[in-house]
């Protein structure tokens, strides 16, 4: 999973400018994200699990098309078939990902923001 | 043209409401269903929407439905978001009037809001077409049916049984104004009546 800043750009026509709010925006509401889908894994809630892993898919996938919004996709078909024997792993390895594409971002950002 | 965003991503929301007034649309936010069926109750919704289906409250779908089932609403176009490919058909049989896949290119979406505009352009004409003729019709006054005349002096009985002059009968049931004047036989047939 490779993330870069000129990726996101190019999907915005170079508009540096909004690919920094995009990204301010997102390490705001991500973490808050990752709660629910941490909650409702933690709880054995299947639904809850699919609906919390789609919204956190949902705003990753604005940036980046493999790595954490592959598996989170993952998680939240894990929720859909109730396959929550699955969850665990997938969660590492999403937190994992979130955790390298938070990193690069605040490279690209140069932000000193709080994490998850 | 107002268009009304509902989607439950702040990222996707904040995207889509600086390229929509790139392309000189005023955005309407919404985060969840509930919040977007609230704007669209206010006195002048916006006639274009870009709903996402899945979203807290009322998903895209329902929202779709409930538009649909809205008369005061049955013009507004509709774009539906999906990150699924396989919800098409169901978006599209929801009352959705086009369809997007997560993740699109904003050309795409500025080139499917376009269509959008021209066609709610296009019902906006055709509505203020209808009023206009509507109230032409409602001031035009049309004679029409079996009137009783008098076979001598030419007077119309009207639906309150008092027998009226023909001008002022016609001047009250139609159009027509009256300019008075003399034909060349009453003419004749006064002159004589006054030289005799």
């Amino acid at each position: 999973m490779t993330w870069t800043p000129a990726l996101l750009t190019d999907r915005l026509g170079g508009d540096e400018h909004l690919v920094r709010e995009l990204i301010d925006i997102f390490l705001d509401e991500y973490p808050a994200l990752l709660r629910a889908v941490r909650a409702s894994a933690a709880s054995g809630d299947s639904a809850a699990l699919r609906r919390s892993a789609h919204a956190l898919r949902g705003s990753i996938t604005n940036f980046i098309d493999d790595g954490p919004t592959v598996t989170a996709l993952a998680l939240e078909r894990a929720g859909e078939d109730s396959r929550l024997e699955d969850a665990a792993r997938l969660l590492g390895q999403l937190e994992r990902e979130i955790d390298a594409l938070v990193a690069a971002m605040r490279t690209f950002h140069g932000a000193d923001r709080c994490g998850s | 043209m107002r268009v009304l965003i509902a989607d439950d991503d702040a990222v996707l929301r904040h995207a889509l409401k600086k390229h929509l007034a790139s392309w000189k649309y005023t955005s309407v936010m919404a985060s969840d269903g509930k919040q977007a069926w609230k704007v669209l109750q206010s006195p002048d919704p916006p006639p274009l929407a870009v709903v996402d289906w899945n979203m807290p409250g009322i998903d895209g779908v329902d929202l779709c439905r409930e538009i649909r089932a809205t008369p005061s609403l049955a013009t507004m176009y509709l774009i539906l978001l999906t990150g699924n490919q396989d919800q098409k058909v169901a978006g599209l049989e929801s009352g959705a009037d086009d369809y997007i896949t997560k993740p699109f290119s904003w050309d795409e979406l500025r080139a499917r809001l376009h269509i959008g505009s021209r066609i709610v352009g296009l019902q906006q004409t055709l509505a203020a077409r209808v009023d206009e003729l509507q109230a032409t019709l409602a001031h035009v006054k049309r004679l029409s049916g079996l009137l009783p005349i008098c076979a001598y002096c030419k007077r119309i009985r009207n639906n309150q049984d008092y027998w009226m002059q023909v001008e002022q009968y016609l001047a009250e049931h139609s159009e027509a104004e009256f300019s008075h004047g003399i034909c060349p036989e009453c003419l004749q047939t006064q002159l004589s009546f006054d030289e005799s």
